[in-house]
């Protein structure tokens, strides 16, 4: 069974163990360059770039490895899809798949194509493409006798999940085959996998209430009722071109070890997703115009930024996309995804919780509210918050310790004596890195003034132990440097 | 360091903002805690208040005030509700400070001469002292921080006319007689009980002392430069008008703002030299004045704990023109540390008032579409505005015209239900439109 969505975040999103369903963010970072222009044919007019109004991620662990084929525990993040974009919503969808780093582009072109494929045929019911999957293999993803047991196992004819076929398999076949007035051969013949397709997706493509769902394929940004001859816009694969995560040079050069391989497989888990973007119905686009092609790379790599292939490039820090903005290589896709809660990196979290006179703080209940969802808890005994398995965006809202005074009010509602925004970003080379830090530690415009008044009487810096910021707080001190505030 | 992906940090604490009421009256309303006119408190030692004497007895005037509610007409409290207040104040809606203003007017101490020249009482009224202790002995009871307040500008209330108290400030003779012969009983009772005070506050809002709003100087006919009400969003209209009428009372006192500092800082003096012979910090009393404006607050008498008022734009019609010319812009400032024009830091201020009702100043234009409709929506949002401007200490000016007792006023702070429900919106830190603004 399929694990329930987390309780929605104020933002209107949810979680699952396997992906996120939430509201696009406005993209901030966004700068339309406008000019007048005297040229009648060319009447300045402004056309924003094509802006998602939600999302849906279904992340690697839902696929088989190097493997299009979707797995069971899809079923949590179809639930998110359903609710996303309801089937009698007017809403239009398309589909990006992603692969990571490892193999080629072209390869990983292929396979992130036949991922997002795959979701596109189970979502509109087109077992003629999950067919064309099957018959034609690519590389690793080869739908074989694994996933036929996968498949009858979930719609009620068991039988060991293995690659070769036997004897239990073939009996579960024959049973399928019997039950559904089928030539019972034992064999995955056309017509049987054909039907096996459809009664699998029949089965795991479940809304919130268990009932089966469907598109149709005019909800998909093509609009058309045949779909397109290529998949695209409806459904298109980036390769690996979009990173959300880029290895450090260091450890991607110690990950290089063919040893070392499963870890460099598990740290990129993040980048190999799938994500159902939802469009506003009055969306407009020449379809002949629309910039990814359905096979190859030429056609990505002409929408590349100017640094495209930098962008994705182990550079001396790691980068996270909500952190950076700076590892996608596609221009076309960076504008379209930019700031989307889709496009974080699943990860692990720690906070050391302290009070107002810098005591740690063992045991403190918290909640954590993020663009993709809400966690609460208590800090360990060291006086960390262990958040596991968390997309994280570049912030967040961070409340902890009780306020008992309040306690008796609702005995469901949590009052806490701390509330502030908290940075995650914290390990770019940006120029405002260290307000962020500082804010982090409470060091805030007010404390700034405040603290230069009392450094001049008692030439103290505070008890900071990092350097980077021991060194920013001291100019802030001794040379009355301004430092932005980050919350602004 | 953890595998990657990962993030680690460490967040610092910094409190959050606590909400201060404000009681509009206050001991208006605290005598009705005990029944009209304290009927009702059983003080045998203490003889009646007599609302038509001299020696009155009574911290509200017996009289209308012009902003406020009637004491005469109000309806009776129930005995022991002030406690019950405080206690609600506190424990269901985290509330661990009130204002109170004491004098407020100061009619109800001396009387006024044909020519409407203040003559002192024969005597201070126990009853002031009574009250005021019973009302410590709750505020240590309850765990609530008073910041009790002297006086009112409404000393100079024109509307009153010949029995305008400003002789209080105006007169230095009266001024030293007043601080002796009220404050010091009053500082006497403070500091027996240091713990039921946050601050001891001289004057609320001492500018109108010294501006055309309370045109007892000689009023002008001149171009009175002006800041009209403004459309949210828009920047105020700086424009000028003629003050339509001119006012002369009997017993015109011009006051300056060099004459009202001189009183201010004699009040501050008086709490400064009690709390030089204190044995410890604990048993001291921080002073503030409830000033109307930051920028005002900046270059005047402040006390320990700076304080001032966030009303933008205007109050009833005409902002703010000083009698030199000067025009003042209400600004939310901030809860940091401020320097003055001479170089030395001033405390971070509080806000003493906030407006929970939209007839005091303009909408915070900051806030869009936030501020409002309701005083719920407004006093959150305010308040978590509030916070982000880094201030400690809030304090909500009710401002709630129906009248006490009634279901849209069922609290004696005038406060409505709405606004009690914004104050604990904020406590709870629940926002209508998802995650509230974080500082």
């Amino acid at each position: 069974m399929a694990d329930e969505a987390a309780p929605e975040s104020p933002t209107g999103a949810s979680t699952t163990s396997g992906g996120i369903s939430a509201v696009n963010t406005v993209a901030d970072a966004i700068v339309y360059r406008v000019s007048p222009t005297t040229d009648a044919a060319d009447n300045g007019t402004v056309r924003t770039f094509l802006r998602p109004i939600g999302c849906v991620r279904i992340d690697d662990s839902r696929f088989d490895f190097d493997s299009s084929f979707i797995l069971p525990e899809t079923t949590a993040e179809l639930a998110l899809l359903s609710t996303r974009r309801p089937v009698v919503a007017a809403a239009l969808l398309a589909i990006f798949g992603h692969a990571d780093p490892v193999n080629n582009d072209e390869y990983n072109k292929e396979l992130s194509t036949r991922r997002a494929k795959a979701l596109y045929g189970l979502l509109v019911r087109d077992v003629e493409l999950w067919d064309e999957l099957f018959r034609n293999p690519h590389g690793g993803d080869a739908w074989n006798n694994t996933h036929t047991c996968v498949m009858l196992n979930e719609i009620g004819f068991p039988t060991p999940v293995i690659k070769s076929a036997n004897t239990e398999s073939r009996t579960a076949v024959r049973n399928f085959q019997k039950g559904n007035s089928l030539p019972v051969t034992g064999d995955m013949d056309q017509q049987t996998r054909k039907l096996l397709f459809a009664s699998y997706m029949d089965a795991i493509c479940l809304d919130s209430a268990g009932v089966a769902f469907q598109y149709k394929k005019q909800d998909f940004l093509s609009r058309s009722a045949a779909g397109t001859s290529t998949g695209v816009p409806d459904f298109q694969g980036c390769s690996e071109f979009n990173p959300v995560f880029v290895l450090s040079e260091s450890l991607d050069r110690d990950l290089s070890d063919p040893k070392r391989k499963a870890q460099r497989n598990a740290i990129n888990s993040s980048n190999r997703r799938v994500v159902v973007y939802v469009f506003p119905n009055d969306v407009r686009f020449p379809l002949d115009k629309w910039p990814c092609p359905a096979k190859g790379t030429a056609g990505c790599r002409k929408q590349f930024w100017k640094d495209g292939d930098e962008r994705r490039k182990p550079k001396q820090l790691a980068r996270q996309y909500l952190f950076a903005n700076n590892t996608f290589a596609c221009k076309f896709y960076d504008r379209l995804t930019r700031g989307s809660p889709c496009e974080a990196v699943r990860q692990t979290l720690t906070i050391t919780l302290q009070d107002e006179f810098g005591k740690l703080m063992p045991g403190a209940p918290f909640r954590l509210t993020l663009d993709a969802e809400v966690r609460e808890g208590r800090s360990n005994s060291n006086a960390q918050v262990v958040e596991d398995n968390i997309y994280l965006g570049p912030r967040g809202l961070l409340e902890w310790g009780d306020s008992p005074e309040l306690a008796s009010i609702d005995a469901d509602a949590k009052v806490f004596r701390f509330r502030r925004t908290i940075f995650f970003d914290l390990d770019q080379d940006d120029a405002s890195v260290v307000d962020r830090q500082l804010h982090n530690l409470a060091i805030v415009e007010g404390d700034r003034a405040e603290r230069l008044a009392l450094l001049r009487q008692q030439q103290e810096l505070g008890n900071v132990t990092d350097d980077q910021t021991a060194e920013a707080l001291a100019q802030v001190l001794m040379q009355g440097a301004e430092r932005s505030d980050p919350t602004v | 360091m953890a595998d990657p992906p990962s993030t680690q940090t460490t967040m610092r604490g910094r409190p959050r903002c606590q909400v201060m009421l404000n009681y509009p009256v206050g001991f208006q309303q605290y005598g009705l805690f005990f029944g009209l006119h304290g009927a009702s408190l059983t003080l045998p030692t203490v003889p009646p208040a007599n609302p038509f004497s001299a020696v009155r007895g009574e911290f509200m005037p017996a009289q209308r005030w012009l902003f406020f509610s009637d004491p005469l007409n109000g309806p009776p409290a129930q005995p022991g509700s002030f406690e019950q207040n405080l206690t609600q104040l506190k424990d269901k809606f985290g509330v661990r400070h009130v204002r109170m203003m004491l004098m407020c007017n100061a009619i109800n101490w001396g009387s006024t001469d044909s020519s409407g020249k203040l003559v002192k009482p024969p005597y201070l009224h126990p009853r002031f002292i009574a009250y005021f202790q019973e009302m410590l002995r709750i505020c240590s009871l309850t765990g609530v921080k008073l910041i009790p307040s002297l006086l009112d500008f409404g000393i100079a209330e024109p509307a009153l006319k010949n029995s305008r108290r400003n002789d209080i400030v105006s007169d230095p003779n009266m001024s030293k007689i007043f601080l002796d012969e009220v404050f010091e009983p009053l500082l006497d009772e403070s500091f027996k009980a240091p713990d039921a005070i946050f601050a001891w506050e001289i004057m609320n809002e001492p500018k109108w002392l010294s501006t055309f709003l309370w045109p007892w100087l000689v009023t002008p006919d001149i171009p009175v430069p002006m800041i009209a009400r403004s459309p949210m969003g828009a920047a105020p209209t700086v424009g000028t008008f003629k003050l339509p009428f001119k006012v002369f009372p009997r017993n015109d006192r011009r006051m300056t703002e060099g004459v009202v500092d001189t009183f201010l800082q004699s009040g501050l003096d008086r709490v400064d030299a009690r709390n030089r012979v204190q044995p410890t910090a604990a048993t001291r009393i921080q002073t503030t004045i409830g000033h109307r404006l930051f920028e005002e607050m900046m270059s005047r008498p402040t006390g320990s704990l700076p304080q001032f008022h966030f009303y933008p734009y205007r109050v009833k019609g005409i902002e703010v023109s000083e009698s030199s010319g000067r025009l003042y812009r209400p600004t939310l400032a901030g809860g940091a540390l401020h320097q003055r024009d001479d170089g030395t830091f001033l405390t971070p201020p509080f806000l003493g008032e906030i407006g929970a009702d939209p007839d005091h100043g303009d909408p915070w234009t900051e806030l869009h579409d936030f501020d409002s409709p309701t005083d719920q929506d407004r006093v959150r949002e305010r308040l978590f505005q509030a916070e982000r401007a880094g201030y400690s200490l809030v304090g909500v000016w009710p401002g709630n015209k129906n009248p006490p007792g009634t279901p849209t006023n069922p609290d004696p702070i005038h406060l409505s239900t709405s606004g009690l429900e914004g104050i604990l919106d904020f406590q709870l830190g629940k926002h209508p439109r998802g995650s509230p603004p974080p500082f």
